[in-house]
């Protein structure tokens, strides 16, 4: 009776295990990976924005080359506030694509300024009129630069693809669950009280346990994660993209060992009070067994 | 009688720190092997998918190592993508310009490129730059047939003599497919005083005269 008991508390402990993993994933999921507010913020501090400006910059460059238009008729249009302000467009339409809240869209940029400076220039300058009639299709062509750099995600690239949506599926049904996880924890607890009712002590070990093996599971990866400097190593040679990226793994990394090291340290807390009062518990015992063989006696 | 105490209270003291350390190890053991055993597919696809991403041998700027043998006790290194590795030399029009592997915004802007689906210099094919019209080969418009050219490689020169100019539409890839000999064919934006998208190219093709086949290079290399 006193194994199937033991068997019991082991696989609720299991259970405990994995529904404290899943409430980490869930609340990751609600915090950091389908959080806009996370990727304004990692971007913001890194160097990405100054980089995109960069690589506009050289894009217009490289346009100017092409077209033999002045660069500055390309930079002079667009001001660093209106890419920004794009990249948090597009962040927020991934968000909502992701939260199944509406469909992605590209966000693009006002090509007007674009298009009214070109045509200044044409002015000016007394040019042909073919040009005049490229004016659109050059407009165009700067405003897809800017576009194409101020999208950190291209949803629409992979939207198409069946293990996307299924993707895109579990991550929402696990974004959605939190409160699920939160419960299933809360009642898994509550057997293991009822279970150990007599010694409840005994549910600081086995939750404990279960914190301690579940902060191991996100613990151990990160720490290869760091130690194989896996942001460090991402085979893009983009730097904005390649920057974004390191910041958001490092990002990802720093959740899961911080709530990692907090419910290790909360287990080994359980484990800590569970052997004081263990011992506290079997000294009394041990006394009161001692004061009743010297009374007997 | 005490030892025996003593000794009892020891393999208590042993069993308890196993407690302590054994339930939490147990229960991770076994939720990762639930894990692998599961997910054993799905993590076997994941980390072949992640090489793609993550590599050991690219360096701090993001590009893959470049390639180097020594041949004749001289280091030769060819090229990886955006990798200068050489220089066109135009003497009657006194061009010379520095040549890039691969033709994207980065490697124009900088000098010629070489287009990555072309040839090097010495593998027998067409070997094709692109340049800018009002940069790099602005001088092309200048130039004449029977002009010689000569490419500068990291592994060797190559001499070529202008055989024909032509002028194509923009979307005319003929340019840029693979012959039975070696040519080397550079082309540039054209009209050249032309403000906006160009529609046509200008087109150089030169016969190669003097230069070694990067075959026997090879061979030379491999100590055959």
């Amino acid at each position: 009776m006193s194994k199937l008991r033991n068997a019991v508390i082991y696989i609720i402990s299991f259970l405990l295990m994995f529904a404290l993993l899943s409430m980490q994933v869930s609340f990751f999921l609600k915090t950091r990976m389908l959080n806009g507010s996370f990727y304004k913020k990692v971007l913001g501090k890194s160097d990405y924005y100054s980089l995109i400006e960069k690589e506009i910059d050289f894009g217009f460059k490289n346009l100017s080359m092409v077209t033999s238009i002045p660069q500055e008729v390309f930079s002079e249009s667009v001001s660093k506030e209106a890419v920004k302000a794009l990249s948090y467009k597009n962040i927020d339409s991934a968000e909502g694509y992701m939260k199944y809240k509406g469909e992605y869209s590209e966000s693009k940029i006002d090509t007007n300024k674009l298009y009214n400076n070109l045509e200044k220039y044409v002015q000016d300058n007394k040019l042909n009129g073919e040009l005049k009639s490229q004016l659109t299709a050059v407009a165009k062509d700067a405003g897809k630069i800017i576009e194409s750099h101020a999208a950190l995600f291209s949803i629409n690239s992979v939207a198409k693809y069946s293990q996307f949506q299924s993707f895109r599926r579990v991550l929402f049904l696990a974004y959605k669950n939190q409160l699920l996880t939160v419960m299933v924890t809360a009642i898994l607890i509550l057997f293991l009280v009822l279970i150990n009712w007599q010694s409840l002590r005994k549910v600081l070990l086995w939750v404990g346990s279960s914190l301690i093996a579940s902060s191991l599971m996100t613990i151990i990866p990160c720490i290869l994660a760091i130690y194989f400097k896996i942001a460090y190593k991402y085979a893009i040679d983009i730097p904005s993209l390649k920057i974004a990226l390191r910041a958001i793994t490092l990002g990802y990394i720093n959740y899961f060992l911080s709530t990692g090291v907090l419910f290790f340290l909360v287990g080994i807390m359980c484990m800590v009070i569970y052997s004081f009062v263990d011992k506290r518990e079997r000294t009394k015992a041990y006394v009161m067994r001692r004061k009743a063989r010297k009374s007997f006696n | 009688m005490g030892r025996k105490l003593i000794s009892k209270g020891k393999s208590r003291k042993k069993s308890g720190m196993g407690i302590l350390f054994g339930i939490p190890l147990l229960l991770f053991i076994s939720g990762i092997a639930l894990i692998s055993i599961g997910s054993y597919n799905y993590l076997k696809s994941a980390f072949y998918i992640s090489r793609l991403f993550i590599q050991d041998d690219i360096n701090d700027n993001g590009k893959l190592k470049t390639v180097s043998s020594n041949i004749d006790s001289k280091k030769i290194v060819f090229p990886g993508f955006g990798d200068k590795f050489g220089d066109v030399t135009i003497k009657s029009v006194d061009l010379n310009v520095p040549v890039y592997h691969g033709d994207r915004e980065e490697e124009l802007l900088k000098g010629a490129g070489h287009y990555n689906g072309s040839r090097f210099p010495g593998e027998g094919s067409n070997v094709v730059l692109a340049g800018h019209r009002n940069s790099v080969f602005g001088r092309l418009k200048d130039v004449a047939k029977g002009d010689t050219v000569i490419f500068n490689t990291t592994y060797g020169e190559y001499i070529y003599k202008i055989s024909e100019i032509k002028i194509v539409k923009g979307n005319d890839t003929s340019i840029l497919q693979p012959l039975d000999t070696e040519k080397l064919t550079m082309y540039t934006c054209y009209p050249f005083d032309y403000v906006g998208n160009a529609p046509n190219r200008y087109v150089v093709i030169c016969d190669l005269v003097q230069g070694t086949p990067l075959k026997e290079l090879m061979k030379k290399g491999s100590g055959q």
